[in-house]
């Protein structure tokens, strides 16, 4: 590899500042009690101030129960797993499919599955609520849910997609030689080799869904809070600096670093199916 | 015999391990595009709507200024956030797919922004840009402002700062991610033979590296500027009241308490859509020529 020039360098650390830098104030305001015009650092912090304090503010207001983040936790949570879960059993079939055949009008169906992550979701969200409040479903898990599908299927499709083109099919013919069964070959053969494949595609359908906005506020009307509607509300009412607001933007971090971390353990462990170089 | 038998079987595989996927995409995104149409063309007879078909709502949408003016900002916040991020995204794979000090830790700080809300990006540009975050606060410490009004107006103002800096911050480093695979797939081998043949670093990658990375960069701007277009939040909390973007207005029509008006913010959506599937179509047959007339990667 070679070595990257003085200016290439300058480059990269401006851009990892860019990225790294903001966050600091954050975490700053996350721990005040006090932060007024024009003081550079909080003019009280959150364990100066009195622990009666009528409106507690930052993480001591986060996590008392008015401030319903548990809630908006709990919901993140479930329909990240609901939609992961929905969209691994969808995706799975038709990325072994993808993956393994090619068949008249592959190309098609490809970019059928992968339309909806170029089509505005604004339009596709106000038509699912008419159609979700029609039949009962709007403002509910199942139709949240659903409308979290748009998003997370086609990248579904695609990781696994790309899965079983590396799995080389020898493999289960080898073991369909040596006399394992269908199930047989299956479960123990195919499923430890899609494994790796398949926890990135349930980690990143969870991402996806765990960062959806839009979708979630159209389809729940305000009635099924999250973490990032609850940013949203945060953001739209509160002031810049503000120590409630700040604490809230590093917890929703929370599920993406959780997914970085995991995933860089997937990788480390170099167990990628079917690359035999 | 048994050779047809086979093959009618092997069909019947594929359209059942397709099937579930397939219906469950043209549901989900195909029918709410339709009702959108359909309401927007004039039937929507639970807000007492019933003139279908008509073209009303959409050459009311179409004539009015603030809608001219939105698409103008639309394209403006959605296409410059693009070929920024595009052009610094690439550079930046790039410059990782050389060796220096420091480049597993920097990879992760990189890959942050890609894993958080676009919300997360918003409520940093405010802490940093508004009139009493932190820049306002420094400048004022270092004697240059006096008072919060002295700094300029960055967010909420039509120059769109606050809206495109998000937006840099969310897609510079997926830019970087898409051509940082792209570079791990092509390999250090065609740019080390270019060196060994005498090019200068500049020109390998001009000319050896860069064509290969072209359609990874119209993917990942593709990507990228589909998601602009109808980016909602963003504008909403941080760009000025008006001129707005498309999907704001779309989202104040569907907000009315006047529901007659909904098939105006269902013809709005309906628009985005349109406009998007027209740029994004456009931009890929513009790549496809460009590259029948290149010859394809020699």
């Amino acid at each position: 590899m070679n070595p990257l020039s003085r200016r290439g360098y300058l480059f990269v650390v401006i851009m990892v500042l860019f990225f790294t830098m903001p966050f600091i104030p954050l975490v700053i305001a996350s721990f005040s009690f006090r932060w007024h015009w024009p003081a550079l650092l909080p003019t009280a912090w959150l364990w100066d101030a009195p622990p009666d304090v009528p409106l507690p503010v930052g993480w001591r207001y986060l996590f008392s129960r008015v401030s319903r983040l548990g809630p908006a936790f709990f919901n993140t949570l479930v329909l990240g797993v609901a939609t992961a879960t929905g969209a691994l059993i969808i995706a799975l079939p038709a990325a072994r499919v993808l993956g393994r055949y090619s068949f008249p009008g592959k190309g098609i169906v490809e970019f059928f599955l992968l339309v909806p992550v170029i089509v505005p979701q604004i339009a596709v969200g106000m038509g699912m609520l008419l159609l979700l409040m029609r039949l009962g479903l709007a403002r509910t898990y199942t139709g949240i849910v659903l409308a979290h599908l748009v998003p997370t299927l086609p990248y579904a499709v695609r990781i696994l997609t790309s899965v079983f083109q590396n799995l080389d099919p020898r493999f289960e013919e080898q073991a369909r030689t040596l006399g394992a069964g269908r199930w047989r070959t299956y479960i123990s053969v195919v499923f430890p080799m899609v494994l790796p494949g398949m926890t990135t595609a349930f980690l990143f359908s969870f991402l996806i869904s765990s960062n959806v906005f839009l979708l979630t506020f159209l389809i729940s009307g305000g009635r099924v809070p999250t973490l990032p509607t609850m940013l949203f509300a945060h953001i739209e009412s509160g002031a810049p600096l503000d120590a409630t607001t700040a604490g809230l933007v590093l917890i929703v971090s929370v599920p993406g670093l959780i997914f970085l971390g995991l995933t860089d353990m997937l990788n480390g462990e170099a167990v990628l199916p079917g690359k035999h170089k | 015999m048994l050779f047809r038998k086979g093959t009618g079987c092997r069909s019947l595989w594929i359209v059942a391990g397709l099937a579930p996927a397939v219906v469950t995409v043209a549901v989900l995104f195909a029918a709410p595009l339709i009702v959108a149409i359909v309401q927007s063309l004039g039937h929507a007879p639970m807000y007492g709507v019933q003139s279908f078909p008509t073209l009303e709502y959409y050459s009311r949408v179409m004539r009015s200024s603030r809608f001219q003016i939105s698409v103008v900002f639309t394209l403006y916040y959605a296409i410059l956030p693009t070929i920024l991020s595009t052009f610094l995204g690439t550079a930046l794979a790039i410059a990782f797919s050389r060796h220096f000090p420091g480049r597993q830790v920097f990879r992760f700080f990189l890959r942050l922004p890609i894993v958080v809300p676009y919300l997360v990006g918003a409520a940093l540009v405010v802490a940093l840009l508004a009139n009493g975050g932190i820049i306002a606060r420094i400048l004022h410490a270092l004697g240059i402002i006096t008072g919060t009004s002295d700094f300029p107006r960055i967010l909420f103002s039509s120059f769109g700062w606050g809206i495109m800096l998000v937006y840099l911050f969310k897609q510079i480093p997926f830019t970087f991610l898409v051509i940082s695979a792209v570079l791990a797939g092509i390999g250090p081998e065609y740019e080390e033979a270019a060196r060994t043949l005498g090019a200068t670093p500049r020109q390998a990658v001009r000319y050896i590296l860069l064509p290969r990375l072209v359609p990874g960069i119209v993917t990942a701007s593709l990507l990228v500027f589909a998601f602009n277009f109808q980016s909602y939040e963003i504008p909403y909390l941080l760009g000025s009241t008006f001129p707005s973007t498309l999907p704001v207005e779309a989202m104040r029509r569907f907000n009315l308490p006047a529901v007659a008006r909904r098939p105006e913010a269902m013809a709005y959506v309906v628009v985005i859509t349109a406009l998007s599937g027209i740029i994004l179509y456009t931009y890929l047959r513009a790549y496809r020529g460009w590259e029948r007339r290149r010859g394809g990667v020699g």
